[in-house]
């Protein structure tokens, strides 16, 4: 779902929980109205389903950044989703610095009812956190 | 299980990066159980070494399988089609498939990815403690079924010594239970703590690697 078709603009993918969000965001189509980035949306039954192999692919093959928007500690319908989509970002980022790479350029933003702006200043957010190396 | 880790990043990265298509290949049986070497391992650090490799003006092709077992001639020549073309292979299972892969794979070098480190058990989720030494002369019946040789850092067989913790830990760590203090505390609860009093003899290590390179031949099997 991208907006943007130039090569120079940074790519983040958005992981997000449909627990997460409000109503205005159930469709993808908040993604073309980023400006500045290139947003990949992708909406998930819960947040946990975000295994670490699935980082690293969007990051392999050009995403510049990959956020998982989940729900906060005790908001997650299914108890410790959210809580494991957290320790996968920190085990990714421990990887990226093993090769020398900004581990920033993985997130999680964990809040209950994100809408479409919201989200967009997220993934806004971790643009710059990736670039920021 | 046999336990097993990845070897430093940089390491991998050294090994691979004078090849242009490299197999980089798990095995679902004891690694995968220990998060070492199974499918999800294997597609964790094919991104990261294709990354990593990048990083470093490197353009190397990595493809990736994961077979059900490493240590069986049958399961590893599945790989004989898929990997016609490589010129490396790096192996994420035990030194046993490694070596497999590496008779089938000569002349093409295969690397280890994985430090083989213990024979183990899983406690909790994420946590894995070793139980086993393969010493080939099993003292768990004297010993109430707590190995002393794999879980007592002087694989002492009169024990404890006198490095016991006051908590009953090890002076070798403060997490480290004393397996000593758990075989005394096991043979108390028992009553019979008497059979530990028995002085042990120093243990025959012939069965275990120290008699050379195992080989065993069961003529009802073959």
């Amino acid at each position: 779902m991208s907006n943007q078709q130039s090569t120079d603009v940074t790519k983040v993918v958005v992981l997000y929980c449909q627990q997460a969000i409000s109503e205005g965001a159930k469709s993808t189509d908040w993604a073309q109205d980023a400006e500045g980035i290139n947003v990949q949306a992708i909406m998930l039954p819960c947040s946990s389903k975000v295994e670490v192999p699935y980082i690293l692919r969007f990051l392999e093959s050009g995403a510049d950044a990959v956020e998982i928007v989940a729900c906060p500690e005790k908001g997650c319908s299914f108890l410790i989703g959210s809580r494991r989509a957290e320790k996968r970002i920190e085990y990714v980022r421990g990887l990226l610095e093993s090769i020398g790479d900004n581990p920033q350029r993985v997130g999680i933003s964990r809040k209950l009812s994100q809408t479409p702006d919201e989200l967009i200043a997220i993934a806004k957010a971790r643009a710059e956190a990736a670039n920021s190396n | 299980m046999i336990f097993a880790e990845w070897k430093p990043i940089d390491e991998l990265v050294e090994k691979l990066k004078a090849h242009k298509k490299v197999l980089l290949v798990g095995c679902a049986t004891c690694v995968a159980e220990c998060a070492a070497g199974g499918e999800k391992e294997v597609e964790t650090l094919a991104p990261l070494l294709s990354m990593a490799l990048k990083k470093q003006g490197c353009s190397v092709e990595i493809i990736t399988a994961t077979l059900e077992k490493q240590c069986e001639f049958e399961f590893v020549e599945e790989l004989i089609e898929k990997g016609h073309d490589v010129d490396a292979v790096m192996s994420l299972a035990c030194g046993i498939g490694v070596q497999a892969m590496a008779d089938l794979f000569d002349p093409i070098p295969v690397y280890p990815g994985v430090n083989t480190s213990a024979l183990t058990i899983r406690e909790e989720a994420g946590l894995w403690a070793g139980r086993c030494a393969a010493c080939g002369d099993c003292v768990l019946g004297e010993t109430f079924g707590l190995c002393p040789i794999a879980r007592c850092a002087k694989s002492l067989l009169n024990g404890p010594c006198g490095g016991t913790r006051g908590n009953g830990k090890c002076e070798v760590s403060e997490d480290t239970d004393c397996i000593w203090n758990l075989i005394v505390e096991r043979g108390d609860e028992r009553g019979q703590l008497d059979s530990l009093a028995e002085v042990k003899k120093s243990k025959n290590w012939s069965n275990s690697r120290h008699g050379g390179p195992k080989r065993v031949i069961r003529e009802d099997l073959r």
